[in-house]
């Protein structure tokens, strides 16, 4: 042992940064989220920013570094894919998939692609309608209505990703992912590009600042081992 | 054993390539999706068409979203089944053919034909998966019996009407989304890596549904696919 490693020890005793060789286990989310171009893209890459890389906020992500965790250790439990957008009802509803976000629960992006978990070059997960297989199932909010307004207007239509807890993909046996080890989650689209068809409601371009950006994202909930501080 | 594979063994112990003789599993899924002919079939074969080769239907290449088996009705792994699923997939809007694309009301209401003749489908059909010249499953109404337990959750689907007129109807037909109607392969089948295996769903008393015409000429492009749950049995690296 050499004799920095010895100072710096005393000092972690003393000042209690952190307890060494000891570890610590808590339930953690991971998530990204990266922005659904209009015209559609032929792969979404999610973990590949951190917090503070051009500009990337807690909001699209919690990860410490890019591709890893860091000097955490994480067990994959379960995975959810999920969406988030400023405003659902940037337009009024005229019966046209341009102008109800449902139109892309019901016939849009959420329909296809097929998600990929690489841990150091080994395929873990490969599943196709990711979005429906692998869906948010948390009690996601709701808008309940009293129906048909009147002979001649309908209300608009209400779908979402499954919001029942039983749809939960879970990782059965769990997946481990050691610190600084190197991951990927994709979604790819080798048979086209998935344009929007709600134009009306995602109406901006990705990434663009403020406005109505369909923002896709992967959750990767499980238990996080960290060193003792 | 010979020298050499004491020096493999040597190289694989020091450099990591395995870890000889353990075995590691993970949930894994193999699926394959064909296209529904329009006028109807009365056989749709599945895992024969790996990724590359051509759906004789669609005449497009099949990709990883439609299959991930990479060889004729083989798996390149070992694998144990534990679900069985099916599933019939109306292909988003943006991937119809192009008459279909160019109508704004496609998804919240030019498909309600189309899904009431997919509710007739799923009354209809045998599955059967043999090993070899073997049957190991053989189920009658698959799409109600192996659904695929996942799906969106909706609630209203409708259309505005054009003023002076009753608001059309909106039919969405759906399989059951609840996990718990899964058909679970109990005991579960071990498949062998490269063991020949072949699927098909057999609609032999009259062929399956004759799809409706949309717009134009136009039909619905529906996919069936057939998904195998299980587990995945391969060296640890």
């Amino acid at each position: 042992m050499t004799r920095s490693i010895a100072i710096t020890r005393q000092l972690a005793k003393t000042y209690g940064t952190m307890a060494v060789g000891k570890l610590q286990s808590q339930r953690k989310q991971f998530y990204s989220y990266v922005p659904y171009p209009l015209a559609g893209a032929s792969q979404l890459n999610f973990f590949g920013q951190a917090i503070g890389n051009n500009g990337v906020t807690v909001e699209q992500t919690n990860m410490p570094v890019q591709g890893s965790f860091g000097t955490s250790s994480f067990i994959v439990k379960g995975i959810s894919l999920k969406y988030k957008i400023l405003n659902q009802n940037l337009t009024a509803y005229t019966g046209t998939d341009a102008t109800t976000f449902s139109s892309e629960i019901l016939g849009g992006l959420f329909g296809a692609g097929v998600a990929e978990l690489i841990i150091n070059a080994k395929t873990y997960l490969q599943v196709t309608k990711p979005f429906h297989q692998l869906p948010p199932a948390d009690g996601r909010v709701r808008a309940f209505s009293a129906g048909q307004v009147g002979a001649n207007t309908d209300v608009e239509p209400d779908a979402t990703l499954s919001s029942r807890s039983e749809n939960k993909y879970i990782c059965d046996p769990e997946i481990f992912i050691a610190a600084q080890q190197n991951f990927s989650f994709t979604i790819s689209y080798p048979s086209g590009l998935v344009p929007v068809l709600a134009s009306s409601i995602i109406n901006s371009a990705a990434g663009t600042a403020g406005t109505n950006t369909l923002y896709v994202g992967v959750v990767l909930d499980g238990v996080e081992i960290r060193p003792v501080q | 054993m010979t020298n050499s594979q004491k020096i493999l063994g040597q190289i694989d112990r020091k450099f990591g390539t395995s870890v000889a003789g353990k075995f590691e599993a993970i949930r894994f899924q193999y699926y394959d999706y064909v296209r529904l002919p329009t006028g109807g079939t009365n056989r749709l074969t599945f895992f024969s068409n790996p990724i590359g080769a051509v759906d004789p239907t669609s005449g497009l290449a099949k990709t990883l979203e439609e299959t991930n088996i990479r060889r004729s009705g083989e798996l390149d792994e070992r694998f144990a089944i534990m679900q069985v699923r099916t599933t019939i997939d109306v292909l988003p809007i943006k991937r119809q053919p192009a008459a279909i694309v160019a109508l704004t009301s496609a998804a919240v209401q030019s498909l309600t034909t189309t899904h009431q003749a997919l509710r007739n489908l799923n009354f209809q059909g045998v599955l059967s998966v043999n090993f070899g010249q073997k049957n190991f499953i053989q189920i009658e109404q698959p799409f109600q019996t192996c659904p695929p337990g996942y799906g969106p959750s909706i609630r209203t689907i409708s259309a505005a009407a054009t003023s002076g007129s009753f608001a059309p109807i909106s039919q969405y037909a759906s399989q059951s989304v609840d996990p718990r109607d899964v058909y679970i392969m109990d005991p579960s089948i071990f498949v062998e890596k490269g063991q020949t295996f072949g699927a098909t769903i057999d609609f032999f008393m009259n062929n399956s549904v004759t799809l409706p015409v949309v717009t134009g000429s136009d039909k619905a492009a529906v996919n069936i696919g057939v998904i195998l749950d299980g587990y995945v049995i391969r060296p640890v690296q």
